[in-house]
């Protein structure tokens, strides 16, 4: 089992991906981003990290932020993607795609392991 | 009831915990997180949401600390490194009352030389054509040489005696200046080298001596004293007297074309060296003398 310190790293790991990932579709603001991240169960632990993560993504030129004064709403700021943010996604899609494979593989492997075992003890 | 929940009691409670949480980050990073949890509360919360709400979107957004935890680690995401390390990562980290004490620091230094700058610049006081000797019998026996570039008034020299010339000076700046003393110099009475216990001493008001001057019994009434300030292009009578006490053989002579003074100026106090007529004794003596 991963537990939860494990678990809380992997989502660390995953997030900013997914954060790029939500802005590729269009320009986000912050709770708008929450919200969509909370939607996809258990990728969020606590709202308020998202934020750091924004930050971070943007200090490494992935992410812009723009204040808008949309009429009929309030002054919200909208965090969008760069250009070196969608090759950073695309690269991390290549490498996760192989990534997850390479460890289910591992996972699958220790699993039909296992189960080789448990049949020849019970022979 | 205020229009906004960020007025709450709890999200005041909270942002404060934030602010303390925090307190090790850079300034600038510590300000843009808090901003964007304030905006995200804003939100979330309708103006007029009750403690339950209100505690149900703190503990969705995570504790204060966990959320100061969080802004210190590291991105898990490939991409130019954030600037944190170096010259510049170090006075990110600098807080902002820092600077601001730094930036005042700054501005009174550069406030002060400019200050000092401007008031040591200021031009000196000027003599203004014109004086004579401050008693009668010098008047009397005074003899004036005068060339296209300079004059010079020469009296017998009484030892012993006092004796001491008026002379007019002229503040040609815009800024106020105080006579304080006579010049700080390397002996007592550098404005009579040859005599003894000067005295200087500035008219509080200007009268004209340019024509007509006899000495004594014309400034009388008019009162010396020190300090006096002379307001922008302004004169006042300046009068030097001293106890003369060299000796002086038939046809030798000695005197000065210059004269000493402290000034103050601003809040700086200087010695100026204000060129004026010549002011000559000649011998020989008579009475006594050192």
């Amino acid at each position: 089992m991963a537990g939860e310190a494990g678990l809380t790293e992997l989502r660390r790991g995953v997030l900013g991906p997914c954060v790029l990932s939500l802005l590729e579709l269009r320009p986000r603001f912050g709770l708008e981003l929450v919200r969509d991240l909370a939607a996809a169960d258990g990728l969020l632990t606590s709202d308020g990290t998202v934020y750091p993560l924004l930050n971070r993504l943007r200090d490494a030129g992935l992410v812009t932020s723009e204040w808008q004064d949309n009429e009929g709403e309030r002054a919200r700021r909208y965090y969008s993607i760069t250009e070196a943010g969608r090759q950073s996604l695309e690269a991390f899609r290549a490498d996760w795609a192989q990534f997850s494979a390479t460890v289910g593989k591992v996972l699958n492997q220790t699993a039909a392991l296992d189960g080789a075992r448990e049949k020849g003890r019970e022979r | 009831m205020s229009g906004t929940a960020l007025d709450h009691h709890l999200v005041r409670d909270y942002l404060c915990e934030l602010d303390a949480a925090m307190r090790s980050l850079p300034a600038a990073q510590a300000r843009e997180l808090k901003e964007q949890i304030k905006a995200h509360l804003d939100e979330a919360l309708p103006p007029e949401a009750d403690d339950e709400q209100v505690r149900a979107a703190l503990a969705r957004l995570g504790s204060a600390p966990v959320l100061a935890a969080e802004a210190s680690v590291v991105a898990g995401v490939a991409g130019p490194a954030a600037p944190v390390s170096g010259l510049w990562g170090r006075l990110a980290r600098v807080r902002r009352r820092t600077w601001v004490v730094a930036g005042l620091i700054v501005i009174l230094i550069a406030g002060a030389a400019k200050y000092a700058d401007y008031y040591l610049s200021v031009d000196p006081l000027e003599y203004s054509n014109g004086g004579d000797w401050w008693y009668a019998q010098d008047v009397k026996h005074q003899d004036i040489v005068s060339t296209y570039t300079a004059t010079q008034n020469t009296t017998r020299i009484r030892s012993g005696r006092r004796q001491g010339y008026l002379i007019s000076i002229y503040n040609p700046t815009n800024v106020t200046q105080t006579i304080v003393g006579d010049g700080s110099g390397p002996s007592v009475g550098y404005n009579a080298p040859w005599g003894k216990d000067e005295q200087v001493a500035v008219s509080r008001s200007y009268t004209d001596i340019a024509n007509g001057f006899t000495g004594e019994s014309a400034a009388r009434g008019i009162r010396f004293t020190l300090p006096v300030s002379i307001p922008p292009f302004q004169t006042r009578l300046v009068r030097v007297l001293w106890t003369s006490e060299s000796c002086l053989s038939n046809g030798e002579s000695t005197g000065i074309n210059q004269i000493f003074l402290r000034v103050r100026v601003g809040w700086f106090t200087r010695t100026e060296k204000i060129p004026q007529q010549g002011w000559y004794l000649v011998g020989p003596s008579h009475g006594r003398c050192g």
